[in-house]
């Protein structure tokens, strides 16, 4: 018998991922009407397929130093010229793609997690609230490239704590948006029948609440992907951010500045893939923004 | 002696162009209103009521891509022809519209007095102490208490009932020909929907203007409307005088609602009659007569054809194949 | 013969306040939502609360099955007072008493497959053994409630109203629960789509001896579907009576108004209706005495001093008005049992 049940079940199985398969279909074509969001993403998509195939792309490696030919021009053997140490630009700046897109790629995972708990928690919960929101005014008080320098200062420079200091001066945006939105959530009827059905909290928040505020979250989030890539190249740029000699785009740009005069294009380059990097990440956010508004609709 | 016919409509359709395609939400709607009288324009959600109220005033044209056929005869002139500056001379002047939000339709940050006044001034030119005076005015005829005090109010400051009153005091205050109330009485309580329906006849009599009441609500129709126009799928699928559509309802569809609703007096049946199936998408159209799907008398030739709206006696049209005469 | 039938839940003097708190969380005031009710549940009986917006039927209904908690008051299911069990003791309670909500919209997750809906109710209560067994069981409720085993796979917002509403009421079924408070369960439906909903009940009661709380505002509905009727206005019961006698011969002033004031849907009939004055008086701070006194057309000297008690003027219609009440005796209120 509990195989005659089961063979109808299978065939509605693909019935339903033949609906699905249709729906996701739908999704795309809207998507991709969406010009903005589309080219964003291709614009972040190549920055970091640009991270991740740095060492295919580059013609030399990171740190390969020949003095004969420092402050070289752009020419055909270095298209990005090299800096006072004889490095090629080009492979520098690619290799910094690989950092400073690794560090925002972290910072941004890091704020979304850090920031949908905090957010989440002090919707549900109005003791928490008063806390958890309190501490992050505090933290959003200061401007987030002072505070991140502080935190600096008081960890010493190395990557892993750049994404700690900027994860922490990036998560209250993320837990304010969580936040607001996990109020309207909770106050749906489906978060009511959970209850009525004798659901407990952590199961409603965490399948019934965290899915259904993902989407302005994810939009936010992408903000401080932007967001993070500009001030970690701030904070490389003061000397406090991804030590040296390791490439990223404020450390090349931090090179340049003694040398402004004579080699423009080590200011350039870096200047030109953070600002492309930022803008692809914010025109894909904004452009993420109103695909899932449905008001925009 | 019959009274002028302000309002003609003319097989009008209209169709949306969205994602999936070209919809058409109502085909080939046909009827007029009166003066001085109420028409009833029932139907379930998505039959298409709302869309025809809204295209008579062409309310879709900005926010839609949207292509009109028929014609909407008003006052002589054709409003789907008319340019969009002349349009706007005839919403809110000629035509006034009541909705069924009252909060939502009225702005929160001007005084209901403000509102009132902002229409006179649009369209009657009328300089601000004199629209004040016809603004009070405007508020005791429908029946706001102290209305001096009132217009000076914000929409926040009064109950649901006196913010549809506002509704239909800044709707009447043009002295339209024409008022289109849509679902002016959903959102209220009974106590309260009573008032303000007591009050759209009391006004309909006074002023003698048209009055296009679209509802779902059998019941509101049967105490104020004198004729009926019963959609389904974006069609009329019969027309008559209230008193006919209640005893003796053409259409199989007509006579399901009428069975289905419950009431609040007289025999009372164990079950709830009902009406078979669900209403289809406009995307999914049935083939032949749009309610054959569902209707208890269809036949082969329901199917293979759609009927029109053709008379079965004085007043009453009917769009069925089986209406000749009395119903079974 | 109401007399022998089992009572599901009692409530008793249920009070539900929400508080308004003014600067540093003080409360400052009270929205009086539900002041002091009391009412029984009859097994196998539906039990319509009528009244109008911001009457507290709803927020009664959500009450008497601790979704909200009461301020003051006994609940009685089985025996135990819901107000004094632990939260995990409730939550195996939830089993017993279960609810369908207005909005057919609002009420499913927009991110869950229907079938996920259901079978997270299973996995909540630990019905049945994991996979095939209760896979089966939704299948059964799917069926049991008019839908197709396909829907299983389908999100909530590829359904129309009244398959939403179907859903819902699957969702509260599965768990075989004594009682269903439907809180406004047709009110958002079309007409031909209600009546399947109400027959669907009606069925569905009579084949698993359900008891319903049925609230609406919607009194012909209430006529169809209830046997005993209760009317609140402004957080109290006001009339409670067996459906026929109250249809028949209500006796609150509030009842015949809100009778007098339901269109007909025959077009001969021209009623007569009585006019109310004035607005809902704020739950805040509702009228001493009586708090119908202010809109009532009978209202006397005693209606502004003294709330008048539920009191029995027939066989199972008690009526709280003072133009019924017997002079001698200030009876406990009996719940018409």
């Amino acid at each position: 018998m509990e195989m005659v049940k089961e063979r109808p079940l299978e065939t509605l199985q693909e019935a339903g991922r033949r609906l699905r398969q249709e729906q996701r279909a739908l999704t795309r074509r809207r998507f991709f009407k969406n010009r903005l969001a589309v080219l964003g993403g291709a614009i972040t998509i190549l920055m970091l397929l640009i991270a991740i195939l740095a060492p295919v792309l580059s013609p030399y490696g990171p740190y390969d130093m020949v003095v004969a030919d420092r402050l070289q021009a752009p020419s055909a053997a270095h298209p990005f010229g090299t800096d006072s140490y004889g490095r090629d630009v080009l492979t520098r700046v690619l290799y910094g793609a690989r950092v400073s897109m690794s560090i925002g790629a972290a910072v941004a995972a890091g704020a979304l997690i850090v920031g949908m708990a905090v957010g989440m928690l002090a919707s549900y919960y109005k003791v928490l609230d008063n806390v958890l929101m309190r501490v992050c005014d505090g933290l959003s008080a200061i401007p987030s490239s002072l505070l991140a320098i502080a935190f600096m200062a008081a960890l010493g420079a190395s990557e892993q704590n750049v994404i700690i200091s900027l994860v922490t001066v990036s998560f209250p945006a993320v837990a304010r948006v969580a936040r607001g939105a996990a109020m309207v959530v909770k106050e749906q009827t489906y978060v009511e029948a959970m209850r009525a059905a004798g659901a407990g909290s952590g199961r409603i928040l965490l399948w019934h609440i965290a899915p259904n505020i993902l989407s302005p979250v994810i939009v936010q989030v992408s903000f401080v992907f932007a967001s993070s890539i500009i001030t970690e190249a701030a904070l490389s740029f003061l000397g406090v951010g991804v030590p040296v000699p390791d490439p990223s785009w404020g450390n090349i740009l931090n090179e340049g500045k003694d040398v402004i005069y004579s080699a423009w294009w080590m200011i350039l380059f870096p200047g030109l893939f953070t600002a492309l990097a930022v803008l692809g990440l914010n025109i894909f956010g904004d452009g993420l923004r109103d695909f899932l508004d449905p008001h925009t609709n | 002696m019959e009274a002028e016919k302000i309002l003609e409509v003319k097989g009008l359709s209209t169709s949306f162009r969205t994602e999936r395609g070209v919809m058409k939400a109502i085909d080939g709607v046909s009827f007029h209103i009166r003066r001085g009288e109420i028409l009833g324009m029932v139907g379930e959600s998505g039959c298409g009521k709302s869309v025809t109220s809204q295209s008579i005033l062409r309310l879709y044209d900005e926010k839609y891509q949207v292509k009109y056929g028929g014609e909407i005869l008003f006052a002589g002139k054709d409003l789907l022809r008319l340019p969009e500056k002349e349009m706007q001379k005839v919403r809110g002047n000629d035509v006034a519209m009541v909705f069924q939000d009252a909060l939502s339709s009225l702005n929160p940050v001007f005084t209901v007095g403000h509102q009132i006044m902002d229409t006179l001034r649009i369209h009657q030119g009328m300089k601000k102490a004199q629209a004040r005076e016809k603004a009070v005015e405007m508020l005791r005829l429908v029946g706001i208490p102290s209305p001096e005090k009132r217009v000076d109010q914000y929409p926040h400051e009064l109950s649901g009932g006196m913010r549809q009153r506002v509704m239909i005091a800044i709707a009447l205050a043009c002295q339209p020909k024409l008022l289109i109330a849509d679902e002016p009485t959903t959102a209220l309580d009974v106590t309260i929907q009573a008032q303000i329906m007591d009050l759209i006849l009391d006004l309909n009599r006074k002023l003698h203007m048209g009055v296009m009441l679209i509802t779902h609500d059998l019941s509101v129709v049967a105490e104020v409307c004198s004729r009926v126009a019963v959609m389904y799928l974006g069609q009329i699928v019969e027309e008559a005088g209230v008193n006919d559509i209640f005893d003796n309802p053409g259409h199989p569809y007509t006579r399901g609602l009428i069975r289905s609703i419950p009431r609040i007096e007289g025999e009372r049946e164990k079950r709830l009659y009902q009406i078979a199936g669900t209403v289809p998408m406009l995307s999914q159209i049935p083939q032949g007569c749009r309610f054959a799907p569902r209707c208890p008398r269809a036949t082969e030739a329901c199917r293979a054809q759609m009927p029109d709206l053709v008379p079965v006696s004085g007043t009453q049209r009917v769009r069925c194949w089986h209406a000749d005469g009395a119903p079974a | 013969m109401q007399a022998n039938r089992e009572v599901v839940l009692r409530a008793e003097n249920v009070k539900k306040y929400f508080p308004i708190r003014g600067t540093l969380g003080r409360v400052v005031n009270n929205v009086k939502a539900v002041d002091g009710v009391s009412l029984s549940l009859l097994r196998g009986e539906t039990y319509g609360l009528v009244g109008e917006t911001g009457c507290g039927k709803s927020t009664l209904g959500r009450t008497l099955i601790h979704l909200t908690p009461a301020t003051a008051g006994s609940i009685t299911v089985e025996g135990r007072d819901l107000t004094k069990l632990t939260p995990k003791e409730m939550r195996k309670m939830r089993r017993r008493v279960q609810m369908v909500f207005q909005d057919p919209y609002t009420s499913l997750d927009p991110r869950q497959r229907i079938g996920d809906i259901l079978l997270e109710m299973l996995e909540i209560q630990k019905i049945g053994g994991a996979g095939g067994e209760r896979r089966a069981l939704v299948m059964e409720i799917l069926d049991k409630v008019g839908l197709r085993p396909e829907h299983f796979y389908r999100f909530a917002h590829e359904f129309s109203g009244g398959q939403r509403q179907r859903v819902g009421l699957a969702r509260a079924l599965i768990l075989n629960p004594d009682l269903i408070v439907c809180d406004e369960p047709v009110s958002a439906l079309d007409v031909s789509v209600q009546s399947q909903i109400i027959n669907l009940l009606l069925d569905l009661q009579e084949e698993r001896g359900l008891t319903y709380l049925f609230i609406s505002h919607d009194m012909s509905v209430i006529r169809y579907t209830s046997n005993r009727v209760g009317v609140m206005y402004l957080g109290h019961l006001v009339e409670e009576a067996a459906t026929d006698d109250l249809f028949a011969l209500p006796m609150h002033p509030y009842s015949q108004v809100l009778l007098s004031a339901v269109p007909s849907a025959n077009p001969h009939t021209k009623k007569q209706r009585i006019v109310l004055e004035g607005d809902l008086p704020s739950p805040i701070n509702p009228p001493g005495g009586c708090v119908f006194h202010t809109r009532c057309p009978y209202a006397m000297g005693v209606c502004e001093k003294e709330c008048p008690q539920m009191q029995a003027v027939m066989p199972g219609h008690r009526v709280a008005c003072h133009l019924h009440s017997q002079q001698s005796a200030k009876e406990e209120p009996n719940h018409g049992v």
